[in-house]
Order: structure tokens, then sequence, then C-alpha cells
């Protein structure tokens, strides 16, 4: 049983890691330590920085708590596109906003599988179907070497996110699309940037959130919209690449 | 040669695969609804239609006065339909399953108004789901 502040559902675990991460960043080399590498890249900056990530997503856990409702059945694996916006405050401090959309497919759910499965033989996706996520929060990285070459780093993040899936079954004029919201209360990161001009370099993402509502509509038009009583802890795991502007 | 060969095989392993595809079928339309028989307070009627997609639900709900209300509340594989306000133990709810519904299925629901009034409600697969009272 994961205890949680009552007002936001957040599990108190999540917070108290959040809050030692972000005063573990802040003094997290000694002062005696010698900088990593230091020197052998472009200077450390400050200010403005920006990051584009891409990569591959896969799915893992319940998106509730009914039955078999995984995420993998919902949403196959994306293709995610994400942007992080904000400054170094510190040489090695880097807080900003991320905004990540990820463009997939339906999951592995037979029965929506099967429709989705353009079997027939006119040429036409007759039933088309598609999976959108989007994730919006605030993040936090720590750069262990940020004035050298290779620069390793740590990143924590938390905010909002929702996912849909839609069906457009053209030939019988029906869709049918699912969207359901949630936190995202950790999305831990790490990766390494080679720094030049621009920096950039492979990182690893665990995202882990819950949806706390769901909204349907059928034809265009909405037939529910509620919380989501039975509750589940998913996540998402992206490999990927990422681009940094002014590293 | 040899290219043309294998290009030859694979025209006709592609021709072999659209042969024995079988035609593509859409989500089936599944619908429940409830729909007022008698009473003072006019016809009314709600319907909603069975979903297909994981996590999706559809609901709708249209009151008979101050009477009770019919609520409807369809998941991909069984529906709920309840009468809130009713007095009697005929109107409990309901649980209906995609079996039952796509077999075809109705039935006449007597329902003990809070007015004091006994309605008769058709419950139903098969209606139409724009023919909601209150969508």
């Amino acid at each position: 049983m994961i205890s949680q502040l009552p007002w936001t559902g957040v599990p108190r675990v999540v917070l108290a890691g959040a809050f030692a991460f972000a005063v573990g960043v802040v003094d997290a080399r000694p002062a005696h330590a010698a900088p990593v590498s230091e020197g052998s890249g472009p200077p450390a900056r400050t200010g403005f920085q920006m990051a584009l990530r891409s990569g591959v997503s896969f799915p893992m856990g319940d998106a509730s708590g009914g039955g078999s409702d995984t995420l993998g059945r919902r949403y196959a694996w994306q293709l995610p596109i994400a942007i992080d916006l904000g400054a170094k405050v510190t040489r090695s401090i880097f807080v900003g906003t991320y905004f990540q959309l990820g463009f997939g497919a339906e999951g592995s759910d037979r029965e929506v599988t099967a429709y989705c499965d353009d079997d027939d033989d006119n040429f036409s996706n007759d039933v088309s179907c598609s999976a959108l996520t989007a994730r919006l929060g605030l993040m936090a990285n720590y750069q262990f070497a940020p004035d050298a070459a290779v620069n390793p780093w740590l990143g924590y993040g938390f905010g909002f996110e929702s996912a849909s899936q839609s069906l457009n079954d053209k030939q019988h004029g029906y869709s049918e699309t699912t969207t359901a919201s949630g936190l995202t209360y950790a999305q831990l990161a790490g990766g390494v940037d080679f720094r030049g001009s621009v920096g950039g370099g492979p990182y690893l993402e665990f995202a882990m959130g819950r949806f706390t509502r769901t909204s349907t509509e059928q034809n265009g038009r909405q037939v529910y919209s509620g919380a989501i009583d039975d509750r589940a802890l998913h996540a998402w795991i992206t490999l990927g690449l990422r681009l940094v502007v002014r590293p | 040669m040899k290219s043309w060969q294998s290009s030859g095989a694979t025209l006709m392993a592609i021709g072999a695969l659209f042969a024995c595809s079988s035609e593509g079928g859409g989500p089936s339309s599944i619908t429940i609804g409830a729909e007022l028989q008698n009473g003072p307070n006019g016809p009314r009627a709600v319907c909603v239609r069975l979903p297909v997609l994981l996590g999706s639900q559809s609901a709708a709900t249209t009151s008979v006065g101050s009477a009770f209300d019919m609520d409807l509340l369809a998941l991909r594989h069984n529906a709920h339909i309840r009468f809130p306000g009713a007095r009697n133990a005929e109107a409990a709810g309901r649980t209906l399953s995609l079996g039952q519904l796509s077999a075809g299925y109705a039935e006449t629901v007597t329902v003990s108004g809070s007015d004091g009034v006994e309605y008769e409600v058709l419950v139903h697969s098969g209606c139409s789901d724009t023919s909601n009272d209150d969508p």
C-alpha cells in the first residue's frame, strides 16, 4: 500500500524522491572532487538550453486495474518526439519543461487488432486505428561533466499525460476514440551527451504514471467522461537519441 | 534468369497472400435501449452503443419527470441498466452480456416511480443510438 497525499493522489515516496533528487543535485559532487575531464570539451554554459528527443517507447504496466487492461493491450510501441526547453541554472543543473507526443498503433488486444488489421482485398484501409500519447511537465537534470566532451546526465520530471486510441471504420461510418489522462509521477532519464557546437547522444527514460480520468467519443460525440475508479500504475520505457542546443 | 525467377516467385507469393485474405469486417453495432411505454411524463427513450476499444465506455441517462431515471452504461462485453428512484424490486439494476444483446433482447420492466405511478419500460437491443432524449 503506497501512501498518498490526499489532494493529489501522488504517492509520498515519489514526492520524497523528487525532493531528494532536487536537493541532491545541487551539491552532488564533493567540493574537493576534480571535475570529470575538465577542459576537454566546450566550456560549460549557463542560460538557455533546449533538447530535442526521439526514439522508441514501449508500454508497461496496467492502464487500469480492471482485469487484464494492460497498457500494451491498448497501445503498441510508439515513436515519441519531445522537446525540452529551459535553462542551465548552474553549470551542472538544467531545469525546464518537457513536451512529448508519441505516435503509434493499436495495442495487442485481439478484438481490436482483428478490426484494425486490413485483411481484405480491396486495397483500401477500411478500418484505421491509431494511438497518440502526450506528456507535459517540469523537469530537471544533473550533468556530471558540463565542460567535458563526454557528459553523462541524469534527470527527473513529473507532469500530466494523456493517451488516446482511435478506430475509424470508413465503410460503416463509425469512429470511436477513448482518451485516458492522468499524472506522470516520475520521468526518470539518463544518458550521455557528446558535446560540440551542439550536443547529443543516447538516453534511456522510464516514465511512470497513472490514469485518473477517461472519456469516450463515438462518431465525434462524447458518450462518456468520468474518473477511473480502479487505477493502476503504468510506464513507458524509451530508448532514444537527443540533440542538445547550447550543450 | 535467376532474378526473373525470384521476382516471379515474389509476385506469386503476394498474389497468393491477397487470394487467401478474407473480407474485413468492421465493429459490430450492438446497442441497448430503454423506452418508456406509458405514463404521464410522455415518451422517453435512451440508447447506447456498446463500444469497441479496450477501456471505452458509453453512457446515457434520461429522467422520467421526477419519478425515476433510466441509466445505461455500456462496456465492450456487457451493459448495465438501472432505474434510480424506482421503488420496486423488479426494477433493480440489470447487467446484460454482449451475447444476450447480440442474440436479440427484449424485456418489459414495470417500474414503480417515486410519484406512485407504475410505468412500463421496454429494455431491448437494436435501438437507434441517435434516439436519445437526453444526449
